[in-house]
């Protein structure tokens, strides 16, 4: 089976200490993969690696069937990446700014405003803050614009980092419907979330990071546990309840 | 006018990134070549002129070579666009390295040219016996008027600042009326009283934008009301630094003072100049702190203010511009106290210092800064503030110092603006916005 992310034996470790180990990965064409783990645990560090930001120790990482350390260009149109820290600027307003990032995807002067034009209606829902410059924005607001941008070249496979970090619960909604329709039309997705209610309603595929391990379930073998989703990812985090003492 | 604003910026944009690769290259190619150029062409000019023609007046050469070469460099610096696109795209997207390559280039190029301008100007004023305080101070005046329509144009054209088209429109207006006035009449008293209107005109005008530029930042990051040059400096290891280059330069300043008073014996001017300059206030707190980046608390807090805010890199202009003013200013008056001011130590101490900043540049991108136990945040490992880079940029610049102080004026000027080009050149080249992922990038830990 040809996969959109196929990823084996990855490691990165920083300052001779381990971050991640032997990763594996498997993502395929109409998947939602969703990463999980506690805060510092190397989701950031694994999705950077995977946008060729950050280099692995060891380990190959294939998008689309090729490796993204040969084929940078080629395989980078394909994939809409909203990274953890979100390279806004903070002068231009949305409109400018998806124009700007359709610019550097070469994409066609018209096609540049009927996608964000589509984008930022269905994310702002004709906000009139929508026109003012970036710079002026609520977090959320800014998430959702990195997130148009990461979505205006239509790309195969879509990586985002803590998209729903700072997002008010209607807009969350409106990215989960969103993504799950951008899923079933044979695109990839790839999401770091702390926020299970969310994670619940995308996932295909869930993949939980403990202690530099990666360790790989489908939402079919969740629901046969019979737990439920958080009780399921809590329990694979080893999260245990902290017995509260008097605050002194 | 935000949509004219917008949809200027967005042209530029588009215009510059559909160029074919090598137009890119080119248009940046060409910008180098032509400020280098202008600037060598224009200062030997200048030079050639006053030395060897003496019924052309000083202010004569500078006022045509600052409103041919101010305006040329207006015109290409009017290519803004925010600052932030240059050199700043992440690396997931698909762009060859010849795309990152900075779009903006022109954006500073008017700052260099009226740092050089200035210099000269200087230099010229100091030489030469025909420049007045009233033909001189107006030079400055129609330089620095350049500048100050330049800024007031990209602050409104970056920050959309109210009635900022008004202020802009108002401000061309001043400068070409002034530029007017002096064709038709020549230089006379009305020339000079209105330069020195329009000057004060377009600083009020430019404070304006100015603090409407502030304004609209501080909105922006909520968490950076105070400017990051004041942060920085709050630091109290900074402070301690300072201190301490201030202390080492004084010791060394009464090392020589005293004996040669005690002894009734007069100063050599380049030694003083030698032990003025190769005392380590520079060395200690701008070089030793910042691009070296050694202590290992400041530098934490500057790798976490890179990721909030990616001005790092004008944080450490402001610093450095500000301790080299500072220490200018007190070398100026010490040595006019002591009767030794001459063009030829001003010129040896600007070249030494542009030696030392070079040199301090050329090491620190060749070291890395951050070791594997900043990282891990072993601070155990790294007891010491002092940086290696930093005493091997100092020693080098005392001993090319040695050197230079047998050098004729016209080598002096020349290694001053070598020196000064190449450090400058470096700067655009590393465009040091991001020191801490550079340093990364050495120690492979990014690609």
């Amino acid at each position: 089976m040809a996969y959109i992310l196929e990823i084996e034996g990855l490691s990165k470790s920083f300052a001779k200490k381990s971050i991640l180990e032997n990763i594996n990965i498997q993502a395929a064409e109409g998947d939602c993969l969703c990463l999980i783990g506690k805060n510092g645990s190397g989701k950031s560090t694994l999705i950077n690696m995977i946008i060729d930001v950050v280099k692995p120790d060891s380990g190959t990482i294939d998008i689309f069937g090729g490796s993204i350390s040969d084929e940078a260009i080629q395989i980078k149109k394909k994939i809409g990446v909203l990274p953890e820290f979100n390279p806004i600027i903070e002068e231009f307003s949305v409109q400018d700014y998806l124009e700007y990032v359709g610019v550097i995807y070469k994409l066609d002067k018209e096609l540049i405003k009927t996608r964000s034009t589509f984008l930022i209606d269905y994310f702002f829902e004709d906000s009139p803050d929508a026109k003012k410059s970036i710079g002026q924005f609520s977090k959320g607001m800014k998430l959702k614009v990195g997130i148009c941008a990461a979505l205006i070249h239509k790309p195969k496979l879509l990586i985002l980092d803590e998209p729903f970090d700072g997002m008010d619960m209607f807009s969350s909604q409106n990215l989960v419907d969103f993504l799950n329709d951008y899923r079933s039309k044979g695109n990839s997705v790839f999401v770091s979330s702390h926020d299970m209610l969310f994670m619940e309603k995308i996932a295909t595929k869930v993949s939980i990071i403990r202690e530099q391990k990666l360790f790989n379930f489908t939402m079919e073998q969740i629901e046969e546990s019979g737990k439920g989703f958080e009780s399921f990812v809590s329990e694979q985090l080893g999260y245990n309840p902290k017995e509260i003492k008097e605050f002194a | 006018m935000s949509g004219m604003v917008s949809f200027l910026v967005r042209k530029k944009c588009q215009a510059i990134l559909d160029w074919p690769q090598i137009g890119k290259f080119l248009l940046l190619t060409a910008g180098a070549l032509f400020g280098g150029i202008t600037n060598g062409i224009g200062i030997g000019e200048m030079i050639d002129l006053v030395s060897s023609t003496p019924e052309v007046s000083v202010h004569q050469v500078l006022i045509v070579y600052t409103l041919i070469v101010g305006f040329l460099f207006f015109l290409l610096d009017l290519f803004p666009v925010p600052k932030q696109i240059g050199g700043q795209l992440p690396e997931y997207y698909p762009i060859e390295a010849i795309d990152k390559l900075k779009i903006n280039i022109t954006f500073s190029l008017l700052r260099h040219f009226v740092f050089f301008v200035i210099l000269m100007h200087s230099v010229l004023v100091l030489y030469s016996d025909f420049v007045t305080f009233t033909n001189g101070s107006v030079s400055f005046v129609v330089l620095l008027s350049f500048y100050l329509a330049n800024r007031i144009f990209v602050n409104q054209l970056a920050f959309e600042v109210k009635n900022g088209f008004i202020i802009t429109v108002i401000s061309l207006a001043l400068v070409s009326f002034s530029m007017v006035l002096y064709w038709i009449n020549g230089f006379n008293n009305l020339v000079f009283l209105s330069c020195m209107l329009v000057f004060l005109a377009l600083f009020v005008l430019y404070s304006f934008t100015e603090v409407t530029r502030r304004t609209r930042i501080v909105k922006v990051k909520e968490n950076y009301k105070k400017s990051l040059f004041l942060r920085l400096f709050s630091k109290k290891e900074v402070q301690q630094l300072l201190l301490i280059g201030i202390g080492f330069k004084t010791l060394f300043l009464l090392m020589l003072a005293i004996p040669a008073i005690v002894k009734g014996e007069p100063v050599s001017g380049f030694t003083f100049v030698l032990y003025f300059m190769g005392s380590p206030l520079v060395l200690f707190s701008y070089l030793g702190f910042n691009f070296f980046g050694i202590s290992r608390g400041l530098f934490f807090t500057h790798i976490l203010r890179e990721q909030s805010h990616n001005g790092l890199r004008s944080v450490y202009a402001h610093f450095m511009a500000v301790i080299g003013i500072l220490d200018f200013v007190l070398f100026l008056v010490v040595f006019y106290l002591m009767n030794l001011l001459t063009l030829k130590v001003v010129l040896f101490y600007v070249t030494i210092y542009f030696t030392l900043l070079f040199l301090g540049l050329f090491f620190s991108l060749r070291t890395p800064v951050i070791r594997e136990s900043y990282i891990s945040m072993d601070f155990t490992k790294n007891k010491s503030i002092i940086s290696i880079p930093a005493m091997i940029a100092g020693i080098s610049t005392i001993g090319i110092a040695y050197g230079a102080i047998y050098l004729d004026y016209y080598y002096l000027i020349d290694a001053m603006l070598i020196l000064g080009s190449s450090y400058f050149y470096f700067w655009h080249k590393y465009k040091i916005n991001n020191i801490s992922q550079r340093m990364f990038k050495k120690m492979k830990l990014v690609k």
